[in-house]
């Protein structure tokens, strides 16, 4: 009797439960096609073989203790909202070759988050109106702790594991952009119109993924030597390879490369908040001001990096962001048209100002216990909106982990890319879906 | 364990081509015996995932039992209260015409547009001889209804083919009245035929007239840039 009335409660209380789209995730359902959806992949290649079914078990263990992430998608008048979603699911599938595909709102029990195996590797995949990769890594985390308890071994939580039997702070599912944005001015958007790859897109249903492992340590002392952090370094020479790409090329106009990076907020915004709160910087490179050595991009990267990255002027960005959702007469628009212009704002603008995305996750910290069964994790933007690659860096042990994601035939960026890694006397091993 | 010759960078034993250059692997001491690259474990399985189609089947069964009610509840009507004429085979037709129109695309995902276009075509004309028949004027079937069907069918063709090939507006937007002025001309044709009357185009001189003047009017607006930009290639300093 008590059981069921506590039972029938929770059940009311799920009813209830709904959230708002945080400033980013607003954008992301927005730019949803047939044949293309805002979707990140996070890996883990474990040292045995996956036991599928254990997996499951570990999922559905894992799922309930992340409320806003075993939602579904919903259409208001004005607003998308996330629901709390009571059907069963979702379920582990086997792997497949392209990753990040398209994923509809309304299949699959309309979970917003898949999980796949394949060998030794477990796959995590998330639509981002859910979260950051940071949000969901935590969710990764926690389910691979829950997997690994399944297959009897002791993992204690700490870290990224959460405790699955404790009640999720409310903090966890807030929108921290609101809590935030609150700066006096707002200072505009940089915008410039940036050099874009050109490339034969391949058919749907494709994405062509390069995996390059490094030792982190050789990239650190590299790193090191020109005075800059990994993320600069690496940067550097991603705007480096763009370059050269742009002057192979041989158009007769010369634009600036630039890069568009997620900054992880919750560094200079205390919060807790497992949904997005990220935004973006655009480190550039200007060829029209004359011949940049690498020295000279990688100072260029680490100031602009050093001056840029700080509260106030991250503060100003989203309070920026923020001002057009807050502003009343947006607000009363209805959905179906705010679609239409974002989606062409988004076009026009936002995916015509960065030549390639880049993200860093940075050193993965994890317990004792989860190292000894991990032998590297890989993070994947997914599929790009236009014609152009996504990169994504990710550190676990001495593995660091660089992952190109594009639907074009050509990978002159990666070439660049890799060579000018191995050029520096970087170790560099190569794996691919192609 | 593996290198790319051109790139430097190792490479994982099932890859047989350096993803970075197209280079293939070789190693000149098995050059015989085949390569021995290509024979690891592949790191991704070779299965596509396939986005899941959105279940429409829900709508089709809707749809489906709201045309059967439909027709049934005239049938009885027309059997069990006005018995005068059989006016209810017309309603049956026209549930049968709606259900062939809408419920197949529902069902059968990727269907030919070609196959929907027929089968639509000789649903219509079969309508349209019910109707003739019921109503004993099975002149104006053979004269006009068929034939104006089949050409409106052959007009919607032709813009669907256009319109999957050549995606842009104006285009289309010319298209759209080329075939209303050709719709008009063949109607007032076929009815001059019917009521033997001397072949003459009137009424549709104007729609023509209209039509053209608008066709030309688009066609001009619409080749402005791509004009403009050829004088700006030809001159440019
Ligand atoms: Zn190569």
């Amino acid at each position: 009797m008590g059981i069921s009335m506590a039972f029938k409660k929770n059940r009311e209380k799920e009813d209830k439960l709904w959230y708002r789209l945080d400033l980013s995730a607003i954008v992301y359902p927005a730019l949803q096609r047939q044949d293309f959806s805002s979707v990140y992949r996070l890996s883990a290649l474990m040292k045995e073989k996956v036991d599928p079914e254990r997996l499951q078990v570990a999922l559905d263990h894992v799922l309930p203790r992340f409320p806003s992430y075993k939602v579904a998608i919903r259409k208001g008048v004005f607003w998308r909202y996330l629901e709390y979603n009571q059907r069963p699911g979702p379920f582990v599938q086997e792997d497949i070759k392209n990753p990040c595909m398209p994923l509809p709102f309304r299949t699959k029990n309309r979970y917003l988050l898949r999980v796949y195996y394949y060998d030794k590797r477990i796959s995590l995949e998330v639509h981002h109106c859910l979260g950051d990769g940071n949000g969901g890594m935590c969710v990764f985390h926690t389910l691979l702790a829950e997997y690994l308890r399944l297959m009897g071994y002791e993992i204690p939580t700490g870290y990224l594991v959460k405790d699955i039997h404790e009640e999720p702070d409310p903090e966890e599912t807030e929108d921290a952009y609101a809590r935030y944005a609150h700066a006096e001015v707002r200072p505009p958007r940089p915008m410039e119109k940036t050099y874009l790859i050109r490339g034969t897109p391949e058919p749907f249903y494709t994405l062509n993924m390069i995996i390059g492992v490094l030792s982190a340590k050789e990239v650190y002392e590299k790193a090191k030597k020109y005075d800059a952090s990994v993320t600069e370094y690496l940067n550097a020479v991603l705007l480096y390879a763009l370059l050269q790409k742009q002057k192979d090329d041989g158009g007769y106009k010369k634009l600036p490369v630039t890069l568009a990076m997620p900054v992880n907020l919750r560094r200079f915004f205390p919060s807790k908040t497992l949904r997005n709160f990220i935004t973006m910087v655009y480190p550039s490179i200007d060829p029209r001001l004359g011949e940049y050595s690498f020295e000279d991009v990688v100072k260029q990267v680490h100031h602009y990096m050093r001056y840029y990255i700080s509260d106030k002027f991250l503060r100003g960005d989203i309070t920026t962001n923020a001002a057009t959702q807050r502003h009343p007469l947006i607000r009363v628009v209805p959905l179906f048209i705010k679609d239409k212009v974002v989606r062409q704002f988004y076009k026009m603008v936002q995916d015509r100002n960065s030549t390639a995305g880049l993200t860093n996750m940075g050193i993965l910290a994890a317990s004792e216990e989860m190292r000894e069964h991990i032998d590297r994790f890989d993070i994947c933007m997914g599929q790009p909106f236009s014609k152009r690659t996504n990169c994504s860096i990710i550190t676990f042990g001495d593995r660091l982990s660089i992952t190109f994601a594009s639907v074009i035939k050509e990978s002159d960026a990666e070439k660049y890319f890799f060579r000018f890694l191995v050029k520096e006397g970087i170790h560099v091993w190569i794996e691919t879906n192609r | 364990m593996s290198y790319c010759v051109n790139c430097g960078v190792e490479l994982e034993t099932s890859i047989k081509k350096c993803p970075l250059c197209n280079t293939i692997v070789i190693n000149p001491n098995e050059l015989q015996t085949d390569t021995e690259a290509g024979n690891g474990e592949l790191p991704f399985p070779n299965k596509v995932g396939i986005v899941e189609p959105i279940k429409r089947k829900d709508l089709a069964v809707v749809m489906t039992v709201i045309l059967v009610c439909t027709a049934i509840s005239c049938l009885l009507l027309n059997y069990l209260m006005w018995k005068s004429n059989q006016w209810s085979l017309l309603v049956l037709g026209f549930c049968v015409l709606l259900w062939v129109m809408t419920v197949p695309p529902l069902l059968i995902r990727n269907m030919r547009r070609r196959i929907m276009m027929l089968l639509n075509g000789v649903a219509v004309c079969i309508y349209i001889a019910l109707i003739g028949i019921f109503t004993d004027s099975s002149y104006w079937v053979v004269d006009l209804g068929i034939p104006i069907a089949l050409i409106v069918l052959v007009l919607v063709e032709i813009f669907l083919t256009v319109a999957t090939y050549k995606k842009s507006f104006g285009v289309l937007a010319c298209l759209f009245f080329m075939e209303t002025a050709v719709l008009c001309i063949s109607i007032e044709l076929l009815v001059d035929h019917a009521f033997q009357q001397p072949l003459e185009i009137k009424w549709s001189a104007i729609v023509l007239t209209v039509c053209t003047v608008i066709t030309v009017a688009l066609a001009a607006m619409f080749s402005r840039r791509r004009v403009r930009n050829e004088i700006k290639r030809r001159f440019h300093l």
